[in-house]
């Protein structure tokens, strides 16, 4: 009989080291050449901030981009193993920590967002590998006296044929660790490569499947407490007092505070901390914030419908355009707030001693966070030691403009000074803001005599999703705030006159980016629209699309092969309607064919056919996942809705704020075109074309043009039970 | 105190009243494969084995598992359904985030063990409560059918 008492220091060990080792010694090595033989420390050898080599030959890659699903633990260790021969059985992965060297090379900031991963990471690390594989031939060489240009290397080994004999990498380590790394070592040709373009089995998916993959929730400190937060039920509401003395009594609670954003309830346990936070009576001064409601803001949206926004693009002359035109069309569409709603709630583990803090988060950007734990805790950023951790899904929201969470943590953290663990509900989460913002999107077109577009404006009311101060640096650096716009802007069709307008709206309920961000409304309207223009002009949606880019070769191959496959050119069989839609971003292309059927008023989506283009697939199989998951989850957001009803959010858990289910999910088949370019982004490339090629199919199939989100409701639903 | 059963073993544990499974298995014994998504049995991110059935742990009281044996996802790869599912999962790339996947996990190898080679139907009927957010539900249905394909 084994009793178990709470974490004992050796589980804390366990756990971290399992964690990926958050809490070994740091080895904050930049990418420059360390020529301090004390880089092999008992032979274990590591040249950079990225590769470590033990003798036993096994290699670990520490990978700076977060693991929010999308396989970075993966295909980051792919690239640098490829340049550096390795041999991929040996490899294993570790979450590096928050320090400057592991800042994204093109974003100069630790920030997984965007579908920027691969594509701003591909040369960096294969330079890293191909460095540390450099310099293992020359420490062979030297050992042997040959020149290094007759050696060559495979599986980790440096091999000398010419003499019959070869070294392990690991063999080599501390005579490597006297050599400087090159800094322009030569890379391989894509004919070369071995590792890249496999289907390999992710490097995560053992500790995923045994319940050891350690996530940010799982981390027990000793001593740990457990603190949630009552935040107010209506956003922008004041707490005006509270019930701590009642609360405090509440079993396994040991104090009850008041912090920047709420009412924090700390505790011994989650299930303590929850039915004690069920005893707080709070008083609110509510101010306007009982009266905001999502029907009044899609009235204001669509009352800026009429007038001019911020200008975000204007080629040719609009105006102009659509009054010669022969035909003018236009249609408004709206959209709902919607939360990210990742499986894995927000937690934040934090251990303030004073004069220094640890802070343990599966996060998108671990060096804001940081510097936001930092400044609330008043300490110098070294002072703050960060520990990424796996994350349950992020899809946007554990990157925020302002480290919502980690702030709070922090915030917790100066007034307790225990080791806490900071925890969301499924509640605090769904009813806890930080949405995708709602919007409403005005696209007004005009045609000629022969069917051609001559000219599309484009009108956009929403939040912006850049708050804060940090984005408003970033914003100052990338020169604008694109992102409203974003799909419309750089739509990839030949439209010779072509206007962007934006209307920024503010108010109290907290926005962010979700995945695939404002393409994520703005390709729904778009792509739905084009397909009106199409009938309009009486021609088929593919060709009217594919006549349209001339000058797109990428975008009209992946139309040509999706309606290829999906046998767009035969009718569809009797019960089955089709409908299609392009997407060119994050520097890929994507056309979906989506084919459903009716039955009374369900939707049964039979099958969604996607041809890609993402120039090349570092791991070929987990790409293709990538764009299986965008489905689901652009299928996901056309049946989903957070709406807001004098200042409350009306969903709070998975029963209100509905996700696709297994029997909902349709067949998907997904067919790569072959390419030499460098790697484009595939994270959010799924998303933006599934809902409106949908739309597009059920018009084909009730003659009801869909403008409002989300889609189903009682008269049109998607497949139940 | 309470005696549970876990995993093959026994295990004296002090909890309070009205506790859920999970949280004891979570915050008292550090089983961390169990996880939390919900709290309301929508997810079933929480799904474990009480006396092989499959259970929403979340809304599961402790209480009610004393004198029956429990399976949690650290367990499960000791039984051979529970092995084969989760060498499925792996080599078919299941996971994403995989936050979900313990209680896909839990989920399959119940409907596995009642239902060797289910079909369409049948995995609908027994995954529909087990959300996964990153959608690898077709993952999911290919490697059901491939243990189930392999136990002919």
């Amino acid at each position: 009989m084994t009793h178990l008492s709470p974490a004992s220091r050796r589980t804390f060990l366990k756990l971290s080291a399992l964690a990926g080792g958050g809490l070994l010694a740091a080895w904050h090595m930049p990418l420059a050449a360390v020529e301090d033989s004390s880089a092999a420390v008992d032979g274990v050898y590591q040249p950079n901030a990225f590769v470590r080599i033990n003798p036993d030959n096994r290699i670990t890659i520490i990978t700076a981009a977060a693991e929010i699903g999308q396989g970075t633990l993966t295909a980051i260790p792919m690239l640098v193993a490829e340049e550096l021969d390795a041999d991929w059985d040996l490899v294993s992965w570790e979450l590096a920590n928050s320090t400057r060297e592991y800042n994204n090379p093109k974003t100069f900031t630790q920030l997984t967002a965007g579908s920027t991963t691969i594509s701003s990471l591909y040369q960096q690390q294969r330079q890293a590998g191909a460095a540390v594989r450099a310099v293992l031939i020359k420490a062979a060489a030297r050992k042997w006296g040959v020149s290094a240009s007759l050696l060559e290397t495979n599986l980790s080994r440096v091999i000398d044929r010419i003499n019959n004999r070869s070294a392990t990498y690991g063999e080599l380590a501390s005579d490597a660790a006297r050599i400087s790394l090159p800094r322009s070592p030569t890379l391989k040709k894509p004919s070369e490569f071995t590792i890249i373009g496999k289907p390999k089995i992710r490097l995560d998916g053992v500790q995923k499947s045994n319940g050891s993959a350690k996530y940010g929730f799982d981390l027990y400190l000793p001593g740990m407490l457990t603190a949630m937060v009552r935040r107010p039920p209506k956003f922008g509401a004041k707490l005006v007092s509270f019930n701590a003395d009642e609360v405090k009594m509440s079993p396994g609670i040991v104090d009850v505070v008041e912090i920047p954003g709420g009412i924090a309830v700390v505790g011994t346990d989650f299930w303590s901390v929850r039915q004690g936070r069920e005893k707080l009576r709070p008083v609110w001064d509510y101010g306007q914030a009982a009266s905001f409601s999502s029907e009044d803001q899609y009235s204001l949206y669509d009352s800026l419908m009429d007038k001019r926004g911020t200008l975000r693009k204007n080629t040719g002359l609009v105006a102009l355009a659509q009054l010669r035109a022969d035909q003018t069309l236009e249609s408004t569409f709206r959209f709902p707030y919607l939360a990210h709603a990742p499986m894995e709630p927000l937690n934040v583990v934090i251990d303030y001693r004073g004069r220094e803090c640890d802070i343990w988060c599966g996060t998108q950007w671990p060096d804001a966070d940081r510097a936001a734990a930092s400044s609330v805790l008043d300490l110098p950023i070294g002072r703050v030691k960060f520990h990424t951790m796996l994350s349950g899904g992020g899809f946007g929201r554990r990157g925020t403009m302002d480290q919502d969470f980690v702030r709070e943590a922090a915030h917790l953290a100066k007034i307790i000074r225990k080791p806490l663990k900071l925890v969301w509900t499924r509640e605090d989460d769904i009813k806890g803001g930080y949405y995708r913002p709602s919007a409403v999107v005005r696209l007004k077109g005009s045609l000629n005599k022969r069917g051609q577009v001559t000219s599309i404006l484009g009108r956009i009311a929403s939040q912006s999703v850049a708050i804060g101060p940090l984005m408003e640096a970033f914003i100052t650096l990338i020169g604008e705030d694109v992102r409203t716009a974003q799909g419309i802007r750089d739509i990839p069709y030949d439209i010779p006159n072509l206007r962007a307008e934006v209307h920024y709206e503010k108010n109290e309920v907290p926005v962010n980016w979700m995945r695939s961000v404002a393409n994520s409304f703005n390709i729904f309207a778009l792509e739905t629209f084009i397909d009106e223009l199409a009938e309009a002009a009486e021609q088929d949606p593919y060709e009217f699309r594919r006549n349209m880019l001339g000058s797109n070769r990428r975008c009209r191959a992946v139309l040509d092969v999706v309606t290829d496959l999906a046998s767009w050119a035969s009718p569809a069989p009797a019960g089955i309607y089709r409908g299609i839609a392009l997407l060119n971003s994050y520097n890929s292309f994507i056309a979906q064919v989506v084919e459903i059927g009716l039955d009374g008023n369900q939707v049964m989506v039979h099958r969604v056919v996607s041809a890609v283009d993402c120039g090349i697939t570092v791991n070929p199989d987990l790409v293709k996942a990538q764009i299986e998951s965008g489905i689901v989850f652009g299928l996901s957001s056309a049946m989903g809705e957070i709406s807001i009803k004098n200042g409350e959010v009306e969903q709070s858990n998975f029963h209100n704020y509905p996700i696709l289910k297994i029997y909902q999910t349709p067949a998907i088949e997904t067919h790569f075109l072959s390419s030499d370019e460098s790697p484009g982004g595939v994270g959010e490339l799924g998303v933006p074309c599934v809902a409106p090629a949908l739309a597009n199919a059920v018009y084909q199939a009730t003659g009801e043009r869909i403008k409002s989100l989300p889609m189903f409701d009682k008269d049109l639903v998607l497949r139940q039970t | 105190m309470t005696e549970l059963t876990i995993n093959g073993l026994k295990v004296t544990v002090e909890i309070p009243d009205g506790i859920p499974l999970l949280w004891v298995l979570r915050d008292y014994l550090h089983l961390t494969g169990t996880k939390y998504g919900c709290g309301s049995g929508f997810c079933g991110s929480c799904t474990v084995h009480v006396d092989g059935e499959p259970q929403r742990s979340c809304i599961y009281s402790a209480s009610n598992a004393i004198g029956r044996e429990i399976t949690t996802i650290e367990g499960i790869g000791q039984t051979p359904m529970g092995e084969k599912v989760q060498k499925a999962w792996t080599e078919q790339n299941v996971h994403q985030c995989g936050y979900c996947q313990s209680g896909q996990i839990m989920s399959a190898v119940a409907l596995l063990n009642d239902n060797p080679n289910p079909s369409d139907d049948a995995i609908d009927e027994a995954m529909s409560d087990n959300l996964c957010r990153c959608g690898v539900y077709n993952r999911i249905r290919n490697a059901i059918h491939s243990v189930g394909e392999s136990s002919q």
